[in-house]
């Protein structure tokens, strides 16, 4: 019998890849507490079910090329809202148009964002959390463009952040991984801007952003921009509002291209306030993620030091 | 195997077990059974008296290991893991990764993913059009919040995500998607199952192809529902005429297929 056995359990492809990343309990182990009647020693999960620390987001970095993508917008400008219903088709229909779901290292933590938009939660209403300080972070996504597969980092900050900036200080100082972010989308409030009462404020807000933002110098040269109209429904629901969208998007789409000379302008209605419409944008959104025209941050082939990588990074 | 509890795992090996040891089908034949043989014993036995399995204890030994027969001749020295879904679904909603079942996957050479059609999240967003709820609902409501309460395709996803980091290999990791109860559904093939009930799942392993080489089949282990259904079950005959199987396509195959495609 021995003579004839192929062995199923022992095919030759076990052997350890010396020249692949580190296991992740190498890297990874601090936050585990074992419980008392676990046996030996726990190997940490490679994904994460809420938000990614910087240092953490690093380590995805190090392990395979990736873009970085900075959501820029003031508090309850939508830009939860935007990555919980791009993750809540891509769940559902395994795609946007065109682009597909790859996977993602943080499926539970967008799980936990799109909780409250769920009939499961017991809500009437979808609803998205609103992003705290101590819950800002990052959400990894892997999407597929044809046949080429991007690795994502995108930002999941509070609005605060962006206030901070807008207000007074130097956006490379409150973003300290400005440098190594490869696109930006500038969240423009449409609900803001279909209230007379908050329309200008609202306006002024983007272009101050935007003038911080072009007046950085870690902003990368290649970085693109993107300026998004969010809660788009609600403008056009309103001749008023749309008129001046009209005129603003020209003068905010002028601001952004002295960062990005090919930067656009689109519009998103992630979760239209009328639930018999359907959402739009969401596809030039994903499009937007997987454009190419940047190459991916490609780490080197054998590992740098920890330290030496997270400098790049940031 | 690996799957949630209550997915099928356990049925499935108590059938294929009880397939093996009838001479009278085609296909595997046991040659040589190292150890212990009574737990797949056990669950054949109540499978052929139209009982439910039942879910696996978390530190119950589910393995076996024997030498079987294949039908061009060869025989294959097969390890087949039932750990229970209670430590899948440690590791995806208690973020526990049992030792038990790393050492597991990083020794296996194929998996069988288990879902099943009787029980599926789908994630389905809220509609119903009234004022928004407010901050202090919403704070209510996420506090209820578990990943309990995840779509299964997220779910399913982070459990892939974390078993591919850890399973060491140059070559694409063959996994068998295994849709359980597959009796129940009408009108799909396995395969148009996967993209219209977990789509999110298809799109994972279409675009990770350099990773993992995959094949969906769906089964009916049991042959139908127990205890409501045992009698017509039972009136069908042996295990082997009780039991089917489909590959992704629709086409009738017997319930060893999967197993095979793992082992080609």
């Amino acid at each position: 019998v021995e003579g004839q056995v192929r062995d199923a359990q022992d095919g030759g492809e076990h052997e350890a890849d010396d020249a692949q990343d580190p296991r992740p309990g190498e890297e990874f182990d601090e936050e585990h507490v074992p419980t008392p009647d676990e046996p030996g020693p726990q190997t940490p999960l490679t994904s994460v079910d809420d938000f990614l620390e910087l240092a953490e987001a690093d380590r995805i970095a190090r392990r395979r090329g990736l873009r970085v993508v900075l959501l820029a917008g003031e508090i309850g400008t939508g830009k939860t809202t935007a990555l919980v219903a791009l993750w809540q088709q891509l769940i559902a229909h395994g795609s946007v148009g065109v682009i597909k779901l790859a996977g993602s290292l943080s499926a539970l933590a967008f799980e936990r964002r799109a909780y409250l938009s769920r009939s499961v939660s017991g809500m009437d209403t979808p609803e998205t959390e609103r992003t705290l300080d101590a819950e800002s972070g990052w959400l990894h996504l892997r999407l597929r463009s044809k046949d080429r597969v991007v690795e994502l980092l995108l930002s999941d900050l509070t609005g605060e952040v962006f206030k901070r900036i807008r207000e007074a200080e130097d956006a490379d100082a409150v973003l300290p991984f400005l440098g190594r972010v490869d696109l930006i989308f500038v969240a423009v409030d449409g609900e803001a801007l279909a209230d007379r009462g908050r329309r200008q404020f609202a306006l002024a807000s983007s272009r101050r952003l935007l003038s911080k933002l072009g007046e950085s110098q870690a902003v990368s040269g290649r970085c693109q921009v993107r300026v998004v109209l969010t809660k788009a429904d609600l403008v056009h629901g309103n001749n008023d509002a749309a008129d001046r969208w009209a005129g603003a998007s020209e003068d905010l789409l002028a601001r952004a291209r002295l960062i990005d000379p090919q930067a656009e302008v689109f519009e998103l209605a992630a979760r239209p306030a009328d639930p018999e419409v359907e959402a739009s944008g969401l596809e030039r959104f994903a499009a937007s993620l997987v454009a190419p025209g940047v190459e991916p941050f490609e780490p080197p082939a054998k590992m740098a030091p920890s330290s030496r990588i997270i400098g790049r990074f940031q | 195997m690996v799957g949630f509890p209550e997915t099928g795992k356990s049925t499935l090996l108590g059938a294929l077990w009880a397939m093996i040891e009838d001479p009278a089908v085609p296909g595997l034949q046991e040659e040589f059974v190292s150890g212990d043989r009574s737990y797949v014993q056990g669950l054949a036995e109540k499978l052929l008296r139209g009982e439910a399995v039942g879910r696996t204890h978390t530190d119950a030994d589910g393995s076996f290991e024997a030498v079987i027969g294949l039908p061009d001749g060869e025989s294959v020295r097969l390890t087949i893991a039932d750990r229970s879904g209670e430590q899948v679904r440690e590791l995806v909603e208690e973020r526990l990764w049992l030792p038990e079942l790393v050492s597991i996957v990083e020794a296996a050479s194929g998996l069988m993913l288990f879902v099943t059609a009787l029980d599926l999240n789908p994630g389905l967003p809220t509609h119903v059009s009234s004022s928004g709820a407010g901050e202090e609902a919403s704070r209510a409501a996420l506090a209820d919040y578990s990943h309990r309460d995840a779509a299964t395709a997220a779910k399913v996803l982070d459990l892939l995500e974390n078993v591919l980091e850890i399973v060491s290999r140059s070559d694409p990791l063959p996994l068998v998607v295994v849709i359980s109860a597959f009796d129940v559904v009408t009108g799909l093939s396995p395969g148009d199952w996967l993209a219209t009930r977990l789509p999110a799942l298809q799109t994972f392993l279409e675009a990770n192809d350099e990773r993992l080489i995959h094949s969906v089949f769906g089964v009916s282990a049991q042959g139908g529902t127990f205890p409501n259904q045992a009698e017509e079950v039972l009136a069908r005959g042996d295990m082997h005429d009780r039991c089917r199987a489909w590959d992704a396509s629709g086409g009738e195959v017997t319930l060893i297929d999967p197993l095979l495609w793992l082992l080609r």
